[in-house]
């Protein structure tokens, strides 16, 4: 029996496993009337994934698609479900049909089944006094005849027609009506493209009554918008579109005793748009445009407050700036700062509040600077003023603002703490090391000003050693030209000397006496001494004929005068022996005539 | 000649002798009291003997010490700067720079420097200006000396050699002049100086609010391009040029 149990709770289970994933879709009603809203739901019963809905064009969606998701756990059994709603009215009568959606889950793709919906003509429903309003909203009401815009209709007011550019502009939409009016349902709600807008918070929407062509009307206001134009040309205010259900009283027959009562009415939906309306935006002048100006539009107030001005370096101080006044402060520039370019200045913190009334916007906007100066010196922060135009002068107002002279002091902990100093550099090289020491061995002072480079002195003695090769080329010249002299004056004169040796020795021919050798030899000696330029003492045989043939001097004369110096010689050492006198005067005569010739 | 010579020279050390040793003595005294880390005292001595118109390396190089204890690192730096170019192979004053260097604001990637550049001047402080004074009179003299020789020796190869060799020498003498004169430059021109502004705006042309370019601070030292009124054209070693108030830098 247990047995049979288990198996068959397995067999549950597993059925419940095994069963396949369903995804439904399901209406709430299937047969409905035009404007009346129905659900739509399409429900699976797995964790599923990319919902895609079908076409529901033929609806007006007024909510959906809304998911759900649920986990039971029932009996152990874990089962998950997937919902996707939508609340949804049909726009026409007709057949419609609600095309599958899918889901997938765990890759596999699964549809619903198509739900085919039936709509009919709306019927007007008549309601009495006493019925709920809000199922008026509910259901449909129906379409109100063309005459009912001189009962119900939307107005658009503007606080200005020609706003400049950034000025802010009023706008008041307002619903005029005559006839009770039940519910309203935004339709469509303005855009507002090319402005920069912020609606209202009103209080009450009543509004005193209006006379409008003759006709007096109460007057509620929908909507209130500030709003500013962002550029200059036309710019519309766009229309808003309310759904009115309106009450009016109904011409058929009543019903019931009440409706004979209270009169009978009915519930009529009318819808009310108001017209565009154009703007022409005036774009600002450019005449006399401060050169500070940023397109601040209102008028403010500027104030700059610096809370100290002298710190020591690497404190913080703090620049306030607060404007206040009417415009459209949230989109207030931030003003122009001119800091030191070493101070340190971060992004302003900025505080905005501002109220929206149906007067306009007015309130504050505070720029905060933390400014932390990080060397000493004496700096001056800049202000370039706030200018801002003024829509209701029509011109452009400067509020001219201080500039602050700040004294920063060094830092008094970096003089004390010396012996160690910490570079501030990114890659640290010289960590904890010191200053090598002092010189201290004694070294010889010079004066700033005096070097010998490019002095006079050195001048001089860059000078100095070519003037004195100068001098001594020049001297050396001079003696050397002078010795020359010596030595051609006496090849000169070595030919009138022989001749006076000569003379000497004809002389002595004459008294026929031994000394003619001597003289005949002197002379021939002190022609070639001279000659040769030679001393006498110096000379002997071989360096006369070694000189003689120098000079070119041919080899038989050489020997010529060889023998003749000979027979000389013999002559004056042993006279007897000696030839004739007479010859050897005339040869010698000849000879030195001879080397005459060729020597000179 | 000679002796007219060595007259002036023995005049000329003999007055700079007289003169030294009272400040030398002073000087003395100045570092005893650094010894004792009155700082003080021999910041005021060095400066008393460099403002009676005296230098010399060791006392740039102590009164940039000096100023550096004191926390005073734009000086330091000049004095760095300034014993540097009296000594630039003095290890110690390079590695004291380096170390002043880093304690001051700025940090300025050096552009490399080309090889040519960096070794002439190597070369050229391997001797102070004078000595390349004394070095270019001695080329010249050996140069006179073997033109002469060239002009009177009649042997020809004797001629040649010397003809070389005054060729040589007149070379040498040369070089020593373009060194001595170079040295003269980096000596006398103002070539660099330091800011001393604790934080001054470059301006991109010499007047005030002619378009900001960047911010220097204290200690920075810059290349001295030209001069313009009260202003300096600056190039910084990172190769950036502006003008800066020449009150605001300090010339090395």
């Amino acid at each position: 029996m247990r047995l049979v149990a288990y198996i068959s709770m397995l067999l549950i289970i597993g059925c419940s496993y095994s069963q396949a994933q369903t995804f439904v879709a399901k209406v709430s009603k299937s047969s409905l009337k035009v404007g009346e809203q129905f659900k739509l739901q399409f429900v699976f019963d797995e964790k599923g994934q990319g919902f895609k809905a079908p076409d529901l064009s033929a609806f007006r969606v007024y909510a959906g698609p809304n998911q759900s998701s649920s986990m039971k756990w029932v009996n152990g059994v874990v089962s998950n479900n997937l919902s996707f709603s939508y609340v949804l009215s049909p726009k026409a009568e007709g057949n419609f049909e609600i095309k599958p959606a899918s889901v997938t889950f765990k890759g596999k793709s699964f549809s619903s089944q198509p739900i085919k919906i039936k709509v009919s003509k709306a019927q007007s429903q008549s309601s009495s006094v006493g019925q709920n309003q809000s199922t008026a909203a509910q259901s449909a009401a129906p379409k109100a005849s063309n005459g009912m815009d001189k009962n119900v209709f939307l107005r658009v007011q503007v606080s200005k027609l020609k706003p400049y550019e950034g000025e802010q502009v009023i706008a008041t939409y307002k619903l005029y009506y005559r006839i009770d009016v039940i519910n309203i349902e935004a339709e469509k709600l303005p855009a507002f493209k090319g402005f920069s807008s912020y609606d209202v918070n009103m209080k009450n929407n009543n509004m005193p009554q209006e006379i409008v062509n003759g006709v007096r009307y109460n007057v509620a206001a929908i909507q209130q918008v500030v709003l500013f134009p962002q550029r200059s040309g036309e710019l519309v205010v766009d229309a808003l579109q309310l759904k009115t259900i309106v009450r009016v009283v109904s011409n058929r027959r009543p019903r019931s005793v009440f409706d004979q009562f209270f009169g009978s009415y009915q519930d009529v939906e009318h819808l009310c748009q108001s017209p565009k309306l154009k703007l022409q935006v005036r774009p600002l002048p450019n005449k006399g445009k401060p050169a500070n100006f940023k397109g601040a539009v209102g008028s403010y107030s500027f104030n700059t407050e610096l809370d100290k001005d002298s710190l020591a370096a690497n404190d913080a101080m703090n620049l306030k700036v607060l404007i206040k006044g009417r415009g459209d402060i949230n989109l207030l520039p931030e003003p122009a700062f001119k800091f030191p370019a070493d101070f340190e200045v971060y992004d302003p913190k900025l505080n905005t509040s501002s109220v929206v009334s149906p007067s306009g916007i007015k309130g504050r906007k505070s720029f905060e600077y933390l400014v932390i100066p990080r060397h000493s010196g004496k700096f001056k922060i800049e202000s370039e003023g706030f200018s801002y135009f003024d829509p209701k002068q029509g011109k452009y107002v400067s509020v001219a603002s201080k500039s602050y002279d700040i004294t920063v002091d060094k830092v008094e902990g970096e003089e004390e703490n010396n012996t160690f100093r910490a570079s501030k550099k990114e890659d640290i090289k010289f960590v904890g090391s010191d200053i090598r020491y002092i010189k201290t061995e004694k070294q010889a002072l010079s004066n700033l000003d005096e070097h010998f480079y490019r002095s006079a002195f050195f001048w001089a003695l860059l000078l100095l050693p070519s003037l004195l090769m100068l001098i001594a080329h020049f001297v050396l010249r001079q003696l050397m030209k002078g010795q020359n002299d010596i030595a051609l004056i006496r090849r000169r004169k070595a030919a009138s000397m022989a001749n006076k040796h000569l003379a000497a020795a004809s002389k002595a021919l004459k008294e026929n006496s031994d000394e003619v050798y001597e003289a005949i030899s002197i002379a021939l000696y002190g022609y070639l001494s001279n000659k040769l330029n030679i001393d006498t003492v110096d000379l002997n045989r071989d360096n006369i004929k070694e000189e003689l043939a120098n000079k070119q001097v041919s080899a038989s004369l050489i020997k010529e005068l060889e023998e003749l110096l000979n027979s000389c010689d013999m002559a004056r050492f042993s006279p007897s022996a000696a030839g004739d006198k007479q010859a050897l005067f005339d040869q010698s005569k000849s000879l030195i005539n001879q080397l005459e010739n060729t020597l000179s | 000649m000679k002796l007219l010579v060595s007259l002036l020279a023995s005049l000329m050390f003999s007055l700079c002798f007289a003169q030294d040793d009272h400040y030398l003595a002073k000087i003395e005294q100045a570092n005893g009291a650094y010894a004792e880390a009155a700082y003080d005292s021999t910041l005021s001595i060095y400066t008393e003997v460099y403002q009676s118109g005296y230098e010399s390396f060791s006392l740039y190089y102590n009164m940039a010490n000096s100023f550096y204890k004191q926390g005073e690192i734009p000086s330091a730096i000049l004095f760095y700067e300034r014993a540097i170019k009296l000594n630039p192979s003095d290890k110690d004053a390079q590695f004291n720079l380096a170390i002043a260097q880093e304690a001051s604001v700025d940090k300025i990637e050096k552009l490399p420097v080309f090889i040519g550049s960096q070794f002439w001047k190597n070369f050229r402080s391997s001797y102070t200006m004078d000595s390349w004074a004394w070095l270019a009179i001695l080329f010249l003299l050996l140069s006179s000396l073997s033109f002469f020789l060239f002009i009177r020796a009649k042997d020809a190869g004797t001629r040649k050699v010397f003809f070389y060799g005054s060729i040589f020498c007149v070379s040498l003498f040369l070089l020593s002049m373009i060194s001595a004169e170079s040295a003269y430059n980096y000596r006398f021109k103002k070539e660099s100086g330091i800011i001393f502004s604790p934080s001054i705006t470059v301006q991109s042309a010499p007047a005030q609010n002619s378009g900001e370019l960047f911010v220097l601070h204290e200690g920075t030292k810059v290349i001295i391009l030209g001069e313009e009124n009260t202003w300096y054209n600056i190039r910084l070693e990172d190769g950036n040029e502006g003008w800066v108030p020449s009150a605001s830098i300090e010339p090395i």
